[in-house]
């Protein structure tokens, strides 16, 4: 197995701020997931997500990836969702009609996906953005992204730190928040920090960690939102936690 | 008994023509690689290729000049970055890209398969991308009154797909991630696979679980050891990381594609040359473990 940098040997004080965001991101993430629920996973920082919520407080969550591979460990981090090391701890080998199927049948409890940009109304782009001087630059595009988005009974978002992908409208609307029948669309988007809810289609900042405040985060970001009401303030994410997210990060 | 055995020259040769709708099997794994580096030396040209997610080896297939259209719901080089190739290609005018998403493909080939002219689902009706991929339009459940969009058939001429085993008559056997290969087998007119070895029928017999495909849908049946490199495949050899990992740099610039895919292929008379001319050993080190 290749390493795309040097693990640190469980000596958090080394650990870059960029792992240490993600880790953090996902872990806000995870607190969304209940154990026995089924996830449909995304490629990137979603599977961080799984794993952090697999081997700690939801060991009984189901791992569905587009591939075709049901009922996955995710001990490693996969670069795409068929990948020999998922593949190899799945318990099923099926197909993306099947996957897809259940996605359409209303089977995923939650979608995990990352994007490029979100905005204020929860819509996601992963198709192209525009730069300040109006040139277009392409991404990869939607993959199933779009296809979670509308289908999935309800989708978790995790992005990086950057604020400039926290715009107001995005560029293009990859994979819209807009409800399919009773299915619930985007619940909410995690961030190092914070986790924001979407209520009416405005962001609500519903979770922080004990070592941020509420005002700041809130006026970090481009957004029109404001504080629950109802704002859960949560530990950060201890060390072995991190630990684990840089080894899952570092080692493929 | 006819004989489907033959050379991917053979195959590519006889079965596949210019203008052609080639759909590219494997997801991931079990990626088609010796038969797509043919197309590219036989130079064929204005095939529309279909896919779910298209990995580096449209690459291959677009710097060879080979494709004039792209439908697929994603394009890349997956978990590490944008294809450079397609980009250019589109920015160029010299590849129409028809971007969709994946179920929606996935949709549209089953349509294909099962020999009905669409198939109802709710995706592509919001966002940007809705109505904009050709073949999908919006309709009215004739029974619910519920508005859905309908995703066309597509019945690609030709798909070509990699796989572990297969008989002498062409019972193919793949196991491991599957993807899209099926729909998209299923619902072409021809089928031209390659496979590590060919087994007896008794073996076959014996392990029937394992048939994905039966012999009379197969046209051209090639024998291709490492066919799926540098891609994984399922119990044979692992995916060589490197070669993915630096494909972004080596195909950034126009002229550096250009000298890649000299060295890919034109330098090399058929897929066992490029194979011997890996670097010592890298193959070996390659092979499946079961760790």
């Amino acid at each position: 197995m290749n390493n795309t940098s040097t693990p640190t040997n469980g000596n958090i004080s080394s650990i870059s701020a960029e792992i240490l965001a993600q880790a953090r991101a996902a872990f806000m993430a995870a607190t969304e997931i209940q154990d026995n629920q089924t996830l449909f996973v995304g490629i990137g920082l979603p599977c961080l997500v799984a794993h952090l919520a697999q081997f700690n407080a939801s060991p009984n969550c189901h791992l569905v990836f587009e591939s075709g591979l049901m009922e996955v460990m995710c001990k490693t981090q996969p670069l795409s969702t068929a990948s020999e090391n998922i593949a190899r701890n799945a318990k099923m080998h099926g197909s993306m009609l099947d996957v897809f199927s259940m996605l359409q049948r209303g089977e995923i409890d939650i979608g995990l996906l990352s994007a490029a940009q979100i905005d204020e109304n929860g819509h996601l782009n992963s198709s192209k953005l525009v730069t300040k001087s109006g040139k277009t630059v392409a991404l990869p595009g939607s993959g199933g992204a779009h296809d979670i988005s509308v289908l999935a009974n309800k989708v978790i978002v995790v992005m990086p730190s950057d604020p400039r992908r926290f715009v107001k409208k995005v560029d293009f609307i990859t994979s819209p928040n807009n409800p399919y029948a009773n299915r619930g669309g985007v619940a909410g988007v995690a961030m190092p920090d914070a986790f924001f809810t979407f209520v009416g289609g405005k962001p609500v900042l519903q979770k922080i960690y004990s070592d941020r405040i509420a005002e700041e985060i809130n006026n970090s970001l481009d957004w029109d939102s404001h504080i629950s009401p109802t704002l859960e303030i949560i530990s950060p994410p201890p060390n072995n936690i991190i630990i684990s997210a840089e080894k899952f990060l570092t080692q493929y | 008994m006819i004989n489907k055995i033959m050379t991917a020259q053979q195959a590519v040769e006889t079965y596949i023509d210019n203008y052609d709708t080639v759909f590219i099997g494997g997801f991931g794994h079990a990626i088609p690689f010796a038969i797509a580096h043919e197309i590219v030396r036989q130079e064929k040209h204005d095939l529309h290729l279909v896919k779910t997610g298209a990995d580096i080896v449209f690459d291959l297939l677009v710097a060879g000049g080979c494709a004039s259209s792209l439908t697929c719901g994603w394009y890349g080089n997956p978990g590490i970055g944008m294809s450079h190739i397609i980009s250019r290609a589109v920015a160029s005018g010299n590849l129409n890209l028809y971007e969709s998403t994946n179920f929606s493909m996935i949709l549209r080939l089953h349509a294909g398969k099962l020999g009905v002219p669409f198939i109802p689902s709710p995706i592509l009706a919001d966002g940007d991308l809705a109505n904009s991929p050709p073949g999908v339009k919006p309709i009215i459940c004739p029974f619910t009154q519920k508005p859905y969009q309908a995703h066309s058939a597509i019945n690609p001429d030709v798909a070509i797909i990699h796989a572990q085993r297969a008989d002498k008559n062409g019972n193919i056997q793949l196991w491991g991630s599957v993807g899209d290969t099926l729909e998209g087998c299923e619902a072409s007119q021809k089928i031209i696979c390659s496979v590590e070895e060919i087994c007896t029928s008794d073996e076959i017999e014996n392990s029937p679980h394992l048939t994905i495909l039966p012999e009379h849908k197969i046209d051209a049946l090639i024998v291709q050891p490492f066919g799926a490199y540098p891609s994984y495949l399922y119990d044979y050899y692992q995916r060589d990381n490197d070669y993915y990992n630096s494909h972004g740099s080596l195909t950034k610039q126009a002229e550096e594609s250009e000298s890649w895919l000299q060295q890919t292929i034109y330098q090399h008379a058929d897929f066992d040359s490029y194979l011997k001319a890996l670097p010592d050993q890298m193959l070996n080190q390659l092979k499946w473990r079961n760790s």
